[in-house]
């Protein structure tokens, strides 16, 4: 074999396969050929986010603006999923509500990943006594079952509209800026929710994450690189992350949908983001459940909703699971 | 494996303490005028008296070397010392013992999480085992659909669902005697009183309970049993000619559902966390019920009594269960 | 002075002519029971009705145990049965079955709404509870004699053992009831003091003479006060949880969040009454249970929801079904400290924005407000109120600012300094249930479009009691809320929401201002309306009812002016019966136990 004997410039090289947008789509197409389900629930996933943020445009009527004369139709031509008790239009609730569940959805998944790899991170990696110590908080981290944790937190900081996290900051949720509320103030009004679910759930995701790290840790490259005289913080954000990434995303889409469900039991139960806007679990509660007879659409409708959302992020998980970490599979 | 089992043991007591710890300091810092409002709430006017003794509960003016940050420690020890004796305090207003609505609570929550973890391991570990050992079938698949499906249904919706059938029952043309069975009787009555008005009452959200649960048993015995079925020894048992069925039960199962029992310590914590709604949905008396009713009247002491319960629970559970888990893989004690 | 004191004596017993009339007629209990008349075996011979009611009853039986919820749709557990210092309506509703008052209300006459009959109490038909009968009146009508009933025990339960009741014991009961009773404003207002004057003999002095005495001093069942034996009055810890009185139903056992169970007194001063056994009051209450309940035939009966009542008479057919006029009164109470709204022009815009007839056509099933506006209150008092939207002539021309005109509210709010329209937090609680929770969704709707922007805070009730009820409302604030809920007279129903005096009034300060300081100059609160103040004293001083009539409506011409309150639409009430409950006397309010459940009897 002849050496060659002019080096090949790089953009050769960067140049010569097909564009790395398309690599990502061929990425994903294969992805949805093996795993339909995962596939399924990654649409549905995309589908909500882009109704939540879409969604005061999507909703047909102002979700607070009754009619009166026009309460407790069924599904029409007027009002798609027809109305409640005091005429408001329910598809446009509905619309209106998926706000919350992307936001806590997707917020606690951002709010327990980063809070879980911080922790589990630095005390998997630096090890010895910071390692044990943490190691006590997170048992104890996970020694209450979430819901009550969650109810607990809720009722002490109240979700009344008092801004960010209940301190007073940001926009004053009780703005109304035009016919629907816009998303952005959505996330002030649900952000103690979302703040106390994300802890909540990164005590268990900490354990996880640990363990991994210490799985890393192991690893030559990393001797290699201390010994090359790499800082601690490099060497995590360098070497560790990359390699529990896939971890972290699996866990991060197994939570969405607990997060989901978490959310629209506390709604459910009247903590969560307070009447009257919508949420799906709100929705369920105060319509479903007194004019769920002989209105069933009032409870079928939310119910459903939640149900597809769990299922569909639950698969998208599941599929997630199996490509990135054969280890973790749930079996072939 | 004493060794293992004293190291265990152990920290069961740290952890507790520290849950402690975590909710004095909850309810502490986080609302720093409760006494106030109970105060006001309880809309007596002999000032003096009551608040001092609503504060005197809360430890709200607790100093410890001048400071009030450590007097929450102050508290936290009066809190303990007065658990360590049974006192798990009054409640503000009717001063009812929190010790005694708990020792009522109690056995319900546990009736229901236990007849709820019966349900969903005789759903699951069967399931679990025959989508293992017929893998990738149709079988398989329409298992593992429904174990989804089971952990994604929301169980406030199952049980709204059951009130609006039971409602509807007789509407549909449905016997009316099962109809009339269906319906739970509307003031809770203990096993001991009456087993089959508590069975009624029961085995609705139990079952309710239990389908969620049985979702991720499920998933896991089916993993579990995979692994197993791939094990040597297994396939020994295959090449000496042995029936599926013995190759199942005899050599495979037992392996199998060690680490599944290792699961049912992770899901008490969910159980006990979902047997709030349904409390509330059928009207059951247990912690969940009383934690959400103390706290919407701002009774913190008696939240947290709920709360301490709950957390030994779960940590005990926890405990025991590995002591049980390490008993049958002796692998996990010398690790 | 011999002439005035005729004067006086023949009002009052004109006041009470049709209950002398009863007490007349020749009737015996098994004669009123042929002739389907309620109210058997009152020795009195009053409380009844003489004329006969269309449907002929069986003579009652006596067993059984009534159960059902207590509190209708609001699920709640009382924080105490401390009766005599809980604000909370939920601890004065179990108080009327174990304790007694001074005076209670008799059986009017028959009504019929719908096509259905039905028997309500009538607050004017006044007897005697711990008292033998209603007091002697000298001097004026200041002061009242009572007479302590001869056959009035105690429960026979330790530590009072069924002792006879003595004018002591009520003396003390009133006592601590003056001195720690959150309700206490309008006694204090009214009654000077209050003398033993024989082991069984009372006399109560009032400052002044005030019309309904009777209805809102010595019969009130809404904080009492009520005759408590002082081994349980004194004792704070046995008070909230183990009352005993002399009441119809002796306390049993309370299960929190479950339920409170009563057994008859045997010894009860009326009997045989009651009729039943015992009597089991839910506490958990939620609309789906309690109608799965009664399809179940496990509850005897239940307070209804308007917005429920279709589905409700639809899926029991074979019900006893109730409606009538809301007495409840609720609506939107403000801070005056804070601005905006202590200036008139923006709760004058708030009331326009809000669109009563749309909320009455939604939620209002049964419609039994009789085409009313639901803004008068109580259908017997009818004479006291006029309805600003129906008879608009009548009321004159303030009653523009209950009709809904959204162009002249926002015109209001825009010369107030908000031209683009406000936000403001609505602060309520869900204790209400899911009735007023949707009501008050309905107000905060309906006012967006004038530029009321709402945010709906329902809190839950420990805080919203101690804050926003008590009038400490943030800027920007309001509170929302169904706010008497056993209203007997005008008088307790405005005194207690608005008067200064009063210790509950719904808005800033907290704490009754004695009358001494009263009117306050510039003071943008009602302290400051010495017109009001004025009228309102004048009005509870008049004892003929003709005048008392048109006081009270310049009151209401006055307040519709100045919206200290702005009230929504009251929705009909409703109650359902099995068709097994018999003699059932309608009352809406915090009675229930001595005046209704002690007639009722299960014919089964």
């Amino acid at each position: 074999m002849a050496v060659r004997e002019q080096a090949i410039p790089l953009e050769a090289f960067e140049a010569a396969g097909p564009p790395a947008w398309r690599r990502w789509l061929a990425g994903c197409l294969r992805f949805a050929r093996r795993k339909p389900l995962g596939a399924f629930g990654a649409l549905i996933l995309i589908l909500t986010v882009v109704v939540a943020v879409f969604s005061p445009w999507i909703a047909r009527f102002p979700y607070a603006e009754p009619h009166f004369s026009d309460a407790l139709q069924s599904p029409n031509g007027t009002y798609w999923f027809g109305t409640d008790s005091l005429g408001h239009d329910f598809f446009s609730r509905m619309v209106i509500g998926s706000q919350v569940t992307v936001l806590v959805g997707l917020g606690t998944v951002a709010v327990a990943a980063l809070l879980s790899v911080l922790v589990g991170g630095i005390s998997g990696y630096l090890g010895g006594r910071v390692d044990m110590i943490t190691q006590r908080v997170v048992d104890v981290w996970v020694a209450l079952p979430p819901i009550f944790l969650l109810i607990t937190f809720l009722s002490v900081l109240g979700t009344g509209g008092n801004g960010f996290l209940g301190l007073g900051r940001g926009p004053d949720v009780a703005l109304d800026p035009k016919d629907g509320d816009w998303i952005w103030y959505t996330f002030f009004r649900s952000s103690v929710v979302i703040f106390s679910l994300g802890i909540i759930f990164a005590g268990y995701g900490a354990r996880i994450v640990r363990s991994a790290v210490l799985a890393v840790k192991e690893n030559v490259y990393m001797e290699a690189a201390r010994s090359l005289g790499a800082s601690n913080v490099r060497i995590m954000l360098r070497y560790v992350l990359p390699n529990i990434m896939p971890l972290i995303i699996i866990l991060a889409s197994v939570n969405l949908g607990a997060a989901v469900l978490a959310e629209a039991t506390v709604s459910f139960l009247g903590f969560g983001i307070q009447r009257p806007f919508p949420t799906w679990g709100g929705l369920l509660d105060v319509d479903g459940r007194v004019y769920g007879v002989g209105h069933e659409w009032l409870s079928l409708i939310p119910g459903l909703a939640i149900f597809i959302c769990v299922y569909a992020f639950n698969m998208l998980g599941d599929a997630l699971r199996d490509v990135l970490d054969p280890r973790l599979r749930g079996g072939r | 494996m004493r060794q293992y089992f004293i190291r265990r043991a152990l920290l069961v007591v740290p952890t507790v303490l520290g849950v402690t710890l975590l909710i004095t300091f909850l309810l502490q810092i986080l609302e720093g005028n409760i006494a106030d409002l109970i105060y006001a709430e309880s809309a007596t006017f002999n000032q003096e008296l009551t608040k001092e003794q609503i504060e005197d509960d809360l430890g709200v003016n607790d100093e410890l070397l001048g400071s009030r940050s450590l007097g929450i420690f102050v508290q936290w020890g009066e809190w303990m010392g007065g658990v360590a004796q049974g006192d798990f305090g009054e409640y503000f207003r009717s001063r009812r013992s929190v010790g005694g609505e708990l020792e009522n609570r109690i056995p319900v929550t546990l009736e229901l999480a236990g007849l709820a973890l019966f349900f969903s391991l005789i759903i699951a570990l069967p399931t679990g085992v025959i989508s293992a050992i017929r893998q990738d079938t149709l079988v398989d698949h329409t298992a593992r659909s429904f174990s989804i499906f089971m952990l994604a249904l929301p169980s406030f919706w199952l049980g709204t669902m059951y009130f609006v059938v039971v409602g509807r029952w007789d509407d549909w043309g449905l016997p009316q005697s099962i109809g009339d069975w269906l319906l739970p009787p509307s003031i809770y009555k203990d096993v001991w009183q009456d087993p089959e008005a508590n069975f009624r009452q029961m085995w609705a959200p139990a079952m309710i309970l239990g389908f969620a649960l049985a979702g991720s048993v499920m998933r896991l015995t089916r993993s579990q049993m995979l692994e197993v079925l791939r094990q040597d020894y297994v396939r020994t048992a295959w090449s000496k000619g042995l029936r599926e069925r013995t190759v199942v039960t005899r050599h495979a199962i037992k392996n199998a559902f060690i680490p599944v029992f290792s699961l049912i310590g992770v899901q008490i914590t969910i159980l006990v966390s979902g047997s709030v709604v349904l409390e509330r949905i059928f009207g059951l008396p247990g912690l969940g019920l009383m934690l959400i009713e103390a706290v919407t009247q701002r009774e913190y002491v008696a939240v947290q009594g709920v709360l301490l319960v709950v957390a030994a629970f779960v940590v005990i559970t926890n405990f025991l269960v590995d002591m049980v888990y390490s008993l049958l893989d002796p692998r996990i004690r010398y690790a | 002075m011999a002439a005035e004191s005729n004067y006086w004596s023949r009002f009052w017993r004109r006041r009470l002519s049709r209950r002398r009339l009863l007490q007349t007629t020749a009737v015996t209990g098994a004669g009123l029971a042929a002739a389907g008349v309620v109210g058997c075996g009152d020795d009195e011979g009053g409380g009844g009705d003489t004329q006969p009611t269309a449907t002929t009853e069986a003579s009652p039986r006596a067993g059984g145990t009534f159960r059902g919820p207590l509190v209708g749709l609001s699920t709640g557990n009382p924080p105490s049965l401390d009766s005599q210092r809980q604000l909370t309506f939920l601890a004065q509703i179990p108080a009327a079955y174990h304790y007694s008052r001074l005076l209670k209300f008799g059986a009017g006459a028959t009504k019929e709404v719908d096509g259905v009959t039905s028997v309500q109490i009538d607050f004017s038909n006044v007897e005697g509870d711990a008292c033998a009968d209603v007091p002697e009146i000298v001097d004026g009508g200041t002061v009242f004699n009572f007479k302590v009933r001869d056959n009035l025990n105690f429960h026979n339960v330790a530590p009072v053992n069924g002792r006879a009741v003595t004018a002591e014991d009520v003396k003390h009961s009133i006592d601590i009831f003056a001195a720690e009773s959150p309700n206490r404003g309008n006694w204090l207002a009214q009654v000077d003091k209050v003398e033993v004057t024989g082991p069984k003999d009372l006399t109560i002095t009032l400052k002044n003479p005030f019309g309904p005495a009777f209805q809102v001093l010595f019969g009130n069942n809404d904080g009492g006060p009520w005759v408590i034996p002082s081994e349980i009055l004194d004792n704070k810890d046995v008070a909230g949880k183990t009352p005993i009185g002399s009441g119809p139903w002796i306390f049993d056992s309370w299960e929190p969040n479950v339920v409170i169970r009563w057994k008859k007194n045997p010894d009860y001063y009326d009997a045989p009454l009651p009729y039943m056994d015992g009597f089991e009051g839910l506490l958990t209450a939620d609309p789906e249970q309690i109608l799965a309940n009664l399809k179940n035939e496990t509850f005897d009966g239940s307070l209804w929801s308007a917005d429920l009542w279709t589905r409700g008479r639809s899926e029991l057919p074979q019900g006893q079904w109730f409606t009538g006029p809301e007495h409840v009164w609720g609506g939107a109470y403000f801070n005056f400290a804070n601005p905006p709204f202590n200036d008139v022009r923006v709760r004058q815009a708030l009331s326009m924005a809000i669109d009563r007839p749309g909320i009455l056509s939604a939620l209002d099933q049964p419609r039994a407000t009789g085409g009313g506006s639901g803004l008068t209150h109580i259908s017997q008092y009818d004479k006291f109120w006029i309805d600003p939207i129906n008879d608009a002539a009548e009321f004159g021309p303030n009653a523009k600012y209950f009709a809904r005109d959204v162009t002249e509210a926002k015109a209001l709010l825009s010369a107030a300094g908000f031209p683009d329209g406000i936000d403001i937090t609505a602060n309520s609680s869900n204790i209400y249930g899911p009735g007023f929770g949707k009501q008050m969704e309905a107000v905060s709707d309906s006012a967006r479009e004038a530029g009321f922007r709402m945010n709906l805070n329902l809190g839950e009730y420990g805080g919203y009691l101690s804050t926003t009820f008590l009038g400490d409302i943030p800027p920007d604030g309001i509170g929302l809320a169904p706010l008497i809920g056993s209203p007997i007279d005008p008088h307790n129903i405005i005194f207690a929401v608005f008067h200064p005096s009063s210790g509950r009034h719904n808005w800033g300060p907290k704490g009754a201002v004695p009358a001494a300081d009263l009117p306050k100059a510039n003071d943008p609160s009602p302290a400051g309306d010495a017109d009001l103040l004025a009228l309102w004293t004048e009005q509870a001083q008049e004892i003929d009812e003709e005048a008392r009539a048109a006081l009270l409506k310049d009151v209401q011409r006055s307040m519709a002016e100045s919206m200290w309150l702005v009230p929504w639409p009251g929705v009909s009430t409703a109650y359902v019966y099995q068709p097994w409950v018999k003699n059932i006397r309608l009352i809406r309010g915090y009675g229930f136990g001595v005046e209704t459940a002690v007639n009722m009897w299960l014919d089964k």
